[in-house]
């Protein structure tokens, strides 16, 4: 008895099992995102490698300055994926592919060589320097997925003048807004520039 | 009878001769009145500017953004803020400061001049005539009275004396950034009454300093430093900044005094560059005070002003200014002193001024109801290489402070940079008069 006749045979079964196996997949593919940024990516399994050097009991800390995920509910707090990991399916994958240290949150591979070379920089502002490059290069859509420009209400003045600028001179969120949460670091020299065409 | 003639001599002065370029004689009801707000900058040092401090604006104000970017329209909720000590940037707050001062100026020019009108409330129910003075406590003469921001003041071991003043500088497009950022980029860490002031040996030492004699920091401009932070100690040589100099790389900086130029029709006359420099010539003050006797050099003539010195109880209620061509004598040690006469600490005079540092010869204060209302005149097209010369067609940009209930240095209310035009568009544009 060939596969196909075995198959013609048990097909109610078969198309039980295609159906639970296509259920399955049709629910893994739906839970995919949510199942990795609220029970995977969580931000316990982001500590594990990166408490140490997140946090410095001298200066302002996650915990005591959280960034709100709701704001009229002060003892919510955005987890590390809302701000690092971009939204959707695909970019999902960069939450595993990253786990494996293959990637960033971007899906970029890492440049070791380049990395390594020129001058020695602490690594926690190597992070962060990564990290801003790409917010810069992605028009800071991680911000964008909870704050939507036309929507957010300023507290002061200079809020409506500074957001009236910005957008008048195409900057991005990640241009003004760095040095949130975190341990600080300086913003290096020449962040933040956009190529011209005499770059070359 | 003496002090009559005292006062109408000062009157006489008050009202100035009948000639064209004086600026009592301007109509000003003829000239738009402009709201310019003046706040409480505490310590808002161009370092800390340019800090992560100066949360998410650090790198927009390293790359030259304007301070009104963000902030026009915000100068009463920051002078509030910062006035309070409720703020980093005010680790010394004066009790009962105000945050703000709405400024009312306005602006007119003629073929010759440029003539300026302030007025502004002050905080007290007097005028800010007075000045520190040398008080005899009955063996010897010691400094009395000082800024509200000093310690000794702030501790109450001293009095809070200081003149109340009116201050413009001005660049006409040369001094990079200050059309954006203004006043702020003179105001450094390192200078009086701000963070991270060094020693008095320390500024001694500097080669900088050393060759300015100098043993203080007050405003620079970052182009005069070797580095990007622009810090006090890192001074370039004395041939590069006479270069910037001589490429028109400074700041006017002009300022009416309540008690050490009011008095005689006079404004000061000062430029920023690697320090605070006075023009050439001589301002309308100088010190009272004879270094090799430890007292004054002068003390009031009793025979013009009704008496050898004046009490604490005088102040505030009279004019107190010493001035050399009209009411002074030189001291005499043997005039029979009582403990608590007082003599002010600088000799002021009209007649002595010269120069450059002259050119404010026409400006006058009138102190009336709570509120000062100081007239201006300045001559146009001045060519001395101490100042901004201003001209029919040119747009300029000015940054006014005022010192308001006996105050110096940060102790200022100050506006944000804005433009003037004299028969050019600008922010505020100067009234042609006919």
């Amino acid at each position: 008895m060939d596969i196909f006749n075995f198959l013609f045979k048990y097909r109610k079964v078969v198309n039980v099992a295609l159906g639970v196996v296509a259920l399955l997949l049709v629910g893994w593919v739906i839970a995919y995102e949510p199942v990795t940024r609220n029970l995977v990516a969580q931000d316990a399994l982001c500590n594990y490698c990166h408490l140490s050097s997140e946090f410095n009991s001298d200066v302002r800390l996650s915990a005591t300055r959280p960034h709100l995920a709701e704001p009229d509910d002060k003892t919510s707090q955005a987890a590390c994926v809302d701000c690092h990991l971009p939204e959707g399916w695909w970019n999902t994958t960069y939450a595993y592919t990253h786990f494996l240290s293959f990637t960033d949150l971007f899906g970029h591979m890492r440049d070791r060589d380049a990395e390594r070379a020129g001058d020695w920089i602490p690594p926690r502002a190597a992070t962060a320097y990564r990290v801003r490059d790409r917010m810069f290069e992605y028009d800071s859509v991680t911000c964008r997925t909870c704050h939507i420009e036309a929507e957010i209400k300023f507290k002061r003045e200079r809020g409506v003048n500074a957001h009236k600028l910005a957008l008048k001179e195409e900057k991005t969120c990640i241009e003004c807004h760095n040095n949130l949460v975190h341990r600080p670091v300086d913003v290096r020299d020449n962040a933040f520039k956009k190529a011209s065409p005499s770059d070359g | 009878m003496k002090r009559t003639a005292f006062i109408l001599s000062l009157a006489a002065l008050a009202a100035g001769p009948a000639f064209a370029g004086d600026p009592v004689s301007v109509d000003w009801s003829s000239v738009p009145v402009n709201n310019v707000a003046m706040f409480w900058p505490g310590q808002s040092t161009y370092q800390w500017l340019r800090s992560p401090a100066h949360k998410r604006a650090d790198l927009q104000t390293k790359e030259g953004q304007a301070c009104v970017a963000c902030h026009k329209g915000e100068e009463a909720e920051m002078g509030k803020k910062l006035v309070s000590g409720d703020h980093a940037l005010e680790p010394m707050p004066v009790e009962g400061k105000n945050g703000l001062i709405d400024l009312k100026f306005q602006v007119a020019y003629d073929k010759e001049d440029a003539y300026f009108r302030f007025q502004w409330k002050t905080l007290n129910d007097y005028a800010g005539t007075a000045h520190p003075y040398y008080r005899f406590d009955g063996k010897e003469w010691k400094a009395y009275g000082y800024p509200k921001l000093d310690a000794v003041v702030q501790d109450g071991e001293q009095p809070g004396i200081y003149e109340d003043r009116m201050s413009m500088m001005i660049d006409d497009g040369k001094v990079p950034d200050y059309a954006n950022q203004g006043c702020w980029l003179t105001c450094h860490d390192g200078e009086r009454d701000s963070p991270d002031r060094p020693t008095k040996a320390d500024v001694q030492a500097n080669p900088l300093f050393k060759a300015l004699k100098k043993s203080d920091v007050r405003k620079y401009l970052p182009s005069t430093r070797t580095d990007a932070e622009a810090s006090w100690d890192k001074g370039k040589s004395m041939e590069e900044i006479a270069k910037i100099k001589a490429a028109g790389g400074f700041l006017d900086l002009m300022q009416w005094r309540g008690h050490r130029s009011n008095p005689v029709g006079m404004s000061d006359d000062f430029y920023v560059l690697e320090y605070r420099n006075s023009d050439a010539g001589k301002n309308p003050f100088s010190s009272n005070s004879n270094k090799e006797t430890h007292t004054p050099k002068y003390m009031f003539d009793e025979k013009v002003f009704g008496k050898k010195s004046v009490t604490e109880d005088d102040i505030r209620k009279m004019e107190t200014t010493l001035i050399r061509e009209t009411n002074a004598v030189p001291f005499d040690p043997n005039a029979g002193w009582k403990e608590g006469d007082m003599i002010p600490k600088y000799i002021v005079s009209r007649e002595d001024s010269k120069g450059s540092a002259k050119d404010n010869d026409r400006s006058k204060g009138v102190w009336k109801d709570g509120v000062w209302t100081v007239v201006w005149a300045r001559k146009l097209g001045l060519t001395n290489p101490d100042d901004k010369a201003l001209n029919i067609g040119g747009v300029y940009s000015f940054g006014f402070a005022t010192h308001d209930d006996n105050i110096t240095t940060r102790g200022h209310h100050v506006s944000f940079p804005l433009t003037i035009g004299f028969g050019a568009k600008a922010d505020i544009e100067a009234t042609m008069l006919k």
